[in-house]
């Protein structure tokens, strides 16, 4: 009898001590916020377009790692992303579900701009500048690229002008283009 | 003279190839009456310079054309008299062929061609060197800076690194070392050589400014040994100087006058990797911008340059004093080709091949290689690396350039920069040695490119990020304001109505009313008046 309770005893004393050490490791040892997310963030390439059906690129973020979203859903980002998404996640890499895009720039045709500042509430980055009934422009170097703002022109004097390469900031492409098959 | 103690890793000896030049004197060729000055805004390393005149402004030799903005940037200067014809894109002298934003000026007919730095004190091959002291004395450190910045001096050995940021960082910490990079260890250029051996007093009096700028506890000029004219020419000028500067001779031996290899070579020092040489107490110059700076000090910017050019398909191969600027096809005419040739600017082993003749002359242009179409050899066939490790071996930065080829061609550039890609200064040692032909540094170029533009575009992302963190807490600020914009009228509003029920006095609605029935039955009456009168 006495050998029960010993044993009891210990059992109910050892489970008692660590949870004790289990509830203050939770309150001393607690993240904030959720760091999957965060890095999942990180990777994203922050243009806010919404072209992945989520309201921005932290909501896509959330959506990855608490809804199981696909990691295919981001055109800007395209496969780099896609790839290294699927690195962090450990999940097999699948083929991206709308055509990569080429990094451009929205450009206002100030001839045309008839100052609504529509675009302006648009922007997900506050890079067009402007007041109203006076001209608007997009501040080139703060432009994600993201078209929002688009759709919301009056007068569809917005367009999306690829960025050119210039020599600063040219690169030397892969050898392994012009290697001759063997 | 002495013969240096230390050597570098690794190094090869290509052919030297030099004789078609060596012993051909500095001439000068300036532009023809049809030709136009090309000056490109970015020169060498530095942000974007800014032109400060318009299209149809004239210019006079030596006038300043531009603005730069941030310590790592130098200004551009006319080489003629003239007139700025346009401000727009023209064929970049830069292995993308791409083109790049310069200012061009068609010279005067009445313009003097003659170098300007030639033109004055060089003549009597003298320099005063009490008028030099005298102006040194009467500068501080900073004015010197300013000035040789102002004088648009850059690097001139190749890299085009602005000489003004380089002193900068060596006045501020404690100088031990001034190193002078005379070697040239590059097969064919020759333009160091002769400015050596011609022009070794202009040279010796920009050390003069440096020593009096850096107070270095020993000045070296690091010269390798198949320039015995030059190691000469530098003895005589030392001897007048009031500063002790040591002459150094090197065995010959590529790639010897790479900034880290001379380093190591004149000292036994290494620079650490990611740090520049002035982390541990050593400046170094190449010799044609120490020339460069002393004539910015006397007003004279750099506006010419010493430009080697050889090789087969060239009629009069020798170096020649060219205007910054002269488009590459009307100095190569004046050197006699005619034939179709394949142009490479720089040397063979770290030089680029040029995809437009019309591109202009640069202050980093050294050497201009022009081989007939005919006579160069058919790309050497490729075979898979064997891992003899021979490029390893001939590595001046002791890297391991199989392994980084392995990582580069799969992509895996992480380890790339594990295996300290960018510590590798694209010396082409590897290629030379490699016995399967493979371009290895074309590869390293790829890879360090894809690296730079990843950190780029994480950089672009993190900036994206933060505003758009700041935009929706703005939103969410602002509504918060009008909401509590809206709560408090809507207080007052309520508070208003109460005290005009409990004071019974007439509220703005039936005031309101009140004049509506007043007019309405003011315009009944009209109506009336109007019927009885008819």
């Amino acid at each position: 009898m006495s050998s029960m309770l010993i044993a009891a005893l210990v059992i109910g004393g050892m489970a008692t001590l660590f949870g004790a050490l289990l509830g203050y490791a939770s309150v001393h040892y607690k993240v904030e916020g959720d760091p999957i997310t965060d890095k999942i963030d990180q990777i994203l390439p922050q243009t806010q377009c919404g072209q992945c059906g989520y309201p921005g690129c932290r909501p896509y973020a959330e959506a990855i790692s608490n809804e199981g979203a696909a990691i295919n859903l981001c055109p800007p980002g395209g496969e780099t992303v896609m790839v290294s998404l699927a690195d962090l996640l450990d999940r097999e890499p699948v083929a991206l579900e709308q055509e990569e895009r080429p990094p451009s720039l929205a450009l206002i045709d100030e001839k045309t701009c008839i100052g609504c500042t529509l675009c302006i509430q648009a922007c997900p980055v506050d890079a067009i500048l402007g007041a109203a009934k006076l001209m608007h422009t997009v501040i080139a170097t703060e432009c994600t690229g993201c078209e929002l703002c688009l759709a919301p022109c009056p007068v569809d004097c917005i367009t999306m002008e690829p960025i050119p390469t210039d020599i600063t900031d040219w690169s030397w492409p892969d050898p392994d283009m012009f290697k001759v098959a063997a | 003279m002495t013969l240096t103690n230390f050597k570098f890793h690794g190094g090869i000896h290509p052919k030297q190839l030099k004789d078609l030049s060596r012993d051909r004197a500095i001439e000068s060729i300036s532009w023809r009456d049809e030709d136009e000055i090309v000056i490109t805004l970015s020169q060498g390393i530095g942000s974007l310079n800014h032109p400060i005149l318009s299209i149809g402004d004239s210019v006079q030799a030596k006038q300043r054309i531009s603005e730069c903005y941030g310590e790592i940037s130098v200004p551009v200067h006319s080489p003629c008299d003239g007139t700025i014809t346009a401000i727009e894109e023209r064929p970049a002298t830069h292995p993308s062929g791409l083109q790049a934003v310069a200012i061009v000026i068609k010279p005067d007919a009445d313009s003097s061609k003659i170098d300007i730095n030639k033109a004055n004190d060089l003549v009597n091959h003298k320099i005063d060197v009490s008028k030099l002291s005298e102006l040194l004395s009467s500068l501080t450190a900073e004015e010197i800076i300013s000035k040789i910045r102002i004088g648009g001096v850059i690097g001139l050995g190749g890299a085009g690194f602005p000489t003004c940021a380089k002193l900068h960082g060596g006045i501020k910490t404690n100088i031990e070392t001034l190193i002078i990079n005379g070697m040239e260890c590059e097969p064919r250029i020759t333009c160091d050589d002769r400015l050596m051996r011609e022009r070794a007093i202009e040279i010796i009096a920009g050390v003069e400014i440096l020593d009096h700028l850096l107070h270095p506890n020993s000045i070296k000029i690091g010269v390798e040994d198949n320039k015995p004219e030059a190691i000469l020419a530098l003895e005589i000028a030392t001897t007048s100087s009031t500063s002790s500067i040591e002459i150094i001779t090197t065995p010959t031996l590529y790639p010897s006058g790479g900034e880290r290899q001379l380093i190591q070579l004149l000292t036994g020092k290494e620079v650490p990797s990611g740090t520049l040489p002035s982390a541990i107490g050593v400046v170094c110059q190449n010799v044609a911008t120490v020339a460069a700076l002393y004539h910015a000090l006397l007003e004279r910017p750099l506006t010419h340059r010493v430009v080697t050019v050889t090789g087969d398909g060239v009629e009069s191969a020798g170096n020649y004093s060219v205007p910054i600027g002269i488009p590459i096809d009307s100095l190569l005419t004046q050197c006699g080709v005619v034939d179709s040739v394949r142009i490479t600017v720089g040397g063979p082993m770290m030089g680029f091949e040029l995809h437009n003749s019309r591109s202009p002359i640069t202050k980093t242009v050294n050497c201009l290689i022009v081989e007939k179409n005919s006579s160069l050899p058919s790309a050497p066939e490729r075979y898979n690396c064997i891992r003899c490790a021979s490029c390893s071996d001939a590595c001046p930065a002791k890297l391991m350039p199989q392994q980084l080829y392995w990582a580069a061609q799969s992509r895996d550039f992480e380890q790339t920069e594990k295996l300290n890609l960018f510590d590798c200064i694209e010396c082409g040692c590897c290629d030379f040695v490699c016995p399967s032909k493979i371009p290895l540094v074309s590869y390293y170029r790829y890879a360090k490119g894809v690296i730079r533009g990843a950190k780029q575009e994480q950089n672009r992302a993190d900036e994206a990020r933060v505003r758009h963190e700041f935009h929706d807490a703005r939103i969410t600020r602002e509504k918060a304001e009008k909401a509590e914009k809206l709560a408090k009228k809507r207080a007052a509003l309520k508070a208003k109505k109460e005290s005009n029920k409990s004071t019974d006095k007439p509220n703005d609605a039936d005031k309101k009313g009140a004049a509506i029935r007043a007019a309405i039955k003011r315009a009944e009456a009209k109506k009336k008046a109007a019927a009885a009168n008819s």
